[in-house]
């Protein structure tokens, strides 16, 4: 059977599971008594396991399987949730990552999984001869006494006790209608004593693909397997006896008193997470392909481009009736593009929510103890800037654990909380979104910089302070006396500025010494449809995104000035070095000796571009220019005008 | 002769020459458009053109095959070179030829992106490999 066609749909669930097991194992690390969550990183890595085994990728089932062996330990109380058998999880789950990274790159290479097959085995056998663990099967169900005394007279009696665990198949259409037939099933045979979830629950269809039934019945495993079976669209079940539950219930009863106290607040908790994620289940949503969504944005943009034109001629016609017809669809084209603009927006998350188990790794491999802080993850953003800002993010997060948060003694001594907090937020602030990373760790040491700077043969004299934090950016410029394999080879800091700058983003740094630093990162909610300022230069028309802009003043040719052979203008006291856009594009100016110069701002630097004319404001839709051009710096697109005609977009970024 | 050899060719004319090139990789054939310029491209990119809302780059196909200008290309042709829509400006469309493997001469012209030469008795036909026009 050809596979290939559900190849794309492997991966990407793959990842999203994997993603998932990555955060629940984290949330584990801080709650190892969290039995939802344990029951939630059992059902993701049962899940993979069910799809590579499918798909035929017997190493990632067998890799799975042996982590679900120890999840079953975490579940049946037999092993404690340590960090090192969290370590040794999270290595499984990186080695998954490769491999089926692997898969998706279509390159044969094998990952050897024999080590960390073993080390997971090692877990399991170690913890297998402790007595001391309590065997607890029945934690799902927390049977109340009365269940298990009914247990206890079925036992007494000669009949069986079992639990039914039931998994429909994915599609299954009526859930609640096949978990009905079970139950019915199941109680023709026997007596059920509890189910999970509930039984009013099941008839909702407030569950997921699986349930669990525990029975009294005097009938064999294999007949009531067979039996639950025999209905359609069930996938797996899975029969247990429940034999030690007599030892159990002595323990029970010894516990009794203060355990019922204990397990009501256990149940609260275990319901009103439960209806959290109801809620969060009825957050429907579709999966498309980016592809589609990209044409989805060039027909409107071009049905933006058509409507102008329609204006256009409604105007020149003086037609009326046309032009009220216009309004109508330019309100709704307005809405179109709203719409569509919204639907490439990803929140944020989906980059932030990596970074946890990175700075998990950095501060045990560092031994540093941090409180790493998520704040407004929910921030939405263009998907292209989503899947670009990641890197970035990456090299600043690692900076703040490296270089920001002092080792635990030296905090100590200084007075501090020994453990730090890297604070990363994210937030809309009108058209631009903010993301910040705070620590409380050294902040940056000014007479470093500066002595560096002058190893470096710059003249810091008469830079503000800002301006000195501000030369970290530069390529090549670490104040860390030693490479770490995490930071400090001084190649970070430039490619972080140059990439936000390509994003058409900046960055500030804000920092006191002592004290902590941040990094405030300033993005564009979006990337495809922008407010730009149309100018001329020479015979050609060009748009420069007014993100940039700061504003534009008109000159005479006689006010710029040269200084040190760069020219510049005098601009309310300060001064401002010009590019002629003309030089750049070799283009040839115009004649005319009254000028136009637009002040952009691109970070810290501010810089006059001279053009020959201006054509005003458009909202215009960024387009690419095709592999053939796209080496070229200069441009970060085309557009279509309303008159139909292609005209470029300059990027600022790349020409100041 | 095997079928899978037979392919067709789209002929045009280019200054006093003629071309082929292989229709599975023509989309369309245009009037001449708008070119907007594109200052610091290389030489042999004409500039941009919009394709019904999309954007496509023209090429000058006479300055990539080093030919002289001789007057004002009429048509543009849309060809599809590594999953990109790209135009090139030639003289006019002639006709469409079925070419076969065996018709197609090697030459010793080391430029890749022409595949053979054609001889059709009357005149000859230069057959250029699309895939490599834009490999450089």
């Amino acid at each position: 059977m050809d596979m290939s066609q559900y190849l794309d749909m492997f991966l990407e669930e793959s990842y999203e599971n994997l993603q998932n097991l990555n955060e629940d194992i984290l949330g584990l690390e801080k709650n190892p008594e969290d039995k939802d969550l344990i029951n939630a990183i059992f059902r993701a890595a049962h899940t993979l396991k069910g799809m590579a085994g499918s798909m035929g990728f017997s190493d990632i089932a067998e890799l799975t399987h042996k982590m679900e062996n120890v999840l079953d330990k975490f579940r049946n109380d037999e092993l404690k949730v340590t960090s090192e058998v969290i370590t040794i999880l999270f290595r499984c789950l990186d080695t998954l990552e490769k491999m089926i990274s692997n898969i998706q790159n279509g390159s044969n290479e094998i990952v050897d999984i024999n080590e960390i097959m073993l080390q997971l085995q090692s877990i399991v056998d170690s913890k297998n001869s402790d007595k001391h663990v309590e065997k607890k099967n029945l934690d799902d169900f927390k049977l109340n006494e009365y269940d298990i005394n009914i247990v206890k007279q079925a036992y007494e009696k000669g009949y069986k006790v079992y639990k039914v665990d039931v998994e429909l198949i994915k599609d299954c259409v009526l859930k609640s209608a096949r978990a009905f037939l079970v139950y019915k099933t199941l109680e023709s045979i026997g007596e059920i004593v509890k189910s999970s979830p509930s039984i009013e629950d099941i008839e909702q269809e407030k569950f997921d693909l699986t349930f669990s039934i525990v029975v009294i019945s005097d009938k064999q495993k294999e007949t009531i397997e067979g039996m639950v079976l025999a209905i359609s669209e069930i996938k797996k079940v899975n029969v247990d006896l429940i034999e030690n539950v007599k030892n159990e219930i002595k323990e029970n009863e010894d516990k009794k008193d203060q355990t019922a106290v204990e397990k009501a607040a256990a149940e609260n908790i275990k319901n009103s997470k439960e209806d959290e994620k109801n809620t969060k289940k009825t957050h429907q949503s579709v999966r498309v392909d980016i592809e589609r969504l990209d044409k989805f944005m060039n027909l409107v943009g071009e049905l933006v481009i058509h409507r102008t034109r329609l204006e256009q001629i409604s105007n020149n016609h003086r037609l009326n009736d046309l032009h009220e017809t216009l309004e109508q669809v330019g309100r709704i084209t307005t809405d179109l593009q709203d719409l569509v603009m919204k639907v490439r927006m990803l929140p944020i998350e989906r980059v932030f929510n990596r970074f946890p188990r990175m700075v998990r790794d950095l501060a045990q491999e560092l031994n540093k103890d941090i409180e790493f802080i998520i704040e407004g993850e929910e921030t939405e953003l263009d998907r292209t800037v989503i899947d670009e800002i990641g890197e970035p993010l990456v090299h600043l997060i690692r900076n703040a654990v490296d270089h920001g948060i002092e080792p635990v003694e030296e905090r100590i001594k200084k007075g501090k909380n020994p453990k730090g907090v890297v604070k990363l937020t994210a937030y809309q602030e009108g058209n631009k979104a903010v993301i910040r990373i705070d620590d409380d760790g050294n902040g940056f040491n000014l007479d470093k910089i500066k002595k560096k700077a002058q190893s470096l043969g710059i003249d810091t004299e008469g830079m503000s302070n800002n301006d000195i934090k501000n030369l970290i950016f530069l390529q090549g410029f670490s104040t860390s006396d030693k490479v770490t394999d995490i930071s400090g080879r001084g190649v970070g800091m430039d490619v972080v500025k140059t990439k936000i700058a390509s994003l058409g983003g900046t960055i500030d740094v804000v920092s006191e010494f002592g004290k902590g630093s941040s990094f405030i990162i300033r993005l564009p909610l979006t990337l495809s449809i922008i407010q730009a300022l149309l100018v001329k230069v020479g015979s050609e028309t060009l748009a420069i995104s007014l993100g940039f802009i700061d504003r534009v003043i008109n000159v005479n040719i006689n006010e710029i000035k040269l200084t040190n052979n760069k020219e510049v203008i005098m601009y309310r006291g300060s001064i401002i070095p010009v590019v002629r856009l003309a030089d750049r594009l070799n283009l040839v100016e115009s004649d005319n000796s009254e000028k136009y110069v637009v002040i952009v701002k691109v970070g810290e630097k501010t810089v006059g571009l001279i053009v020959d004319s201006l054509f005003g404001q458009q909202e215009i839709v960024i387009k690419s220019m095709g592999k053939t051009l796209q080496s070229l710096k200069e441009y970060v697109g085309a557009t279509i005008l309303g008159d139909g005609l292609v005209t470029l977009i300059v990027d600022v970024a790349a020409l100041v | 002769m095997d079928r899978s050899d037979l392919d067709a060719g789209c002929c045009i004319y280019l200054g006093r020459e003629k071309f082929a090139l292989e229709t599975r990789l023509v989309q369309g054939i245009e009037k001449m458009m708008s070119i907007t310029k594109v200052p610091n491209a290389p030489y042999y990119i004409k500039g941009l053109a919009n394709l019904r809302g999309n954007i496509i780059s023209i090429i000058d196909l006479k300055a990539l095959l080093n030919m002289e200008f001789t007057k004002e290309e009429e048509n543009i042709i849309i060809v599809d070179i590594n999953e990109e829509n790209v135009g090139l400006m030639v003289d006019n469309v002639h006709e469409v030829v079925e070419i076969s493997d065996d018709m197609v001469e090697k030459v010793n012209d080391t430029t890749s992106y022409i595949k053979g030469v054609i001889n059709f008795k009357e005149y000859i036909v230069t057959l250029l490999e699309g895939e490599m026009l834009l490999n450089r």
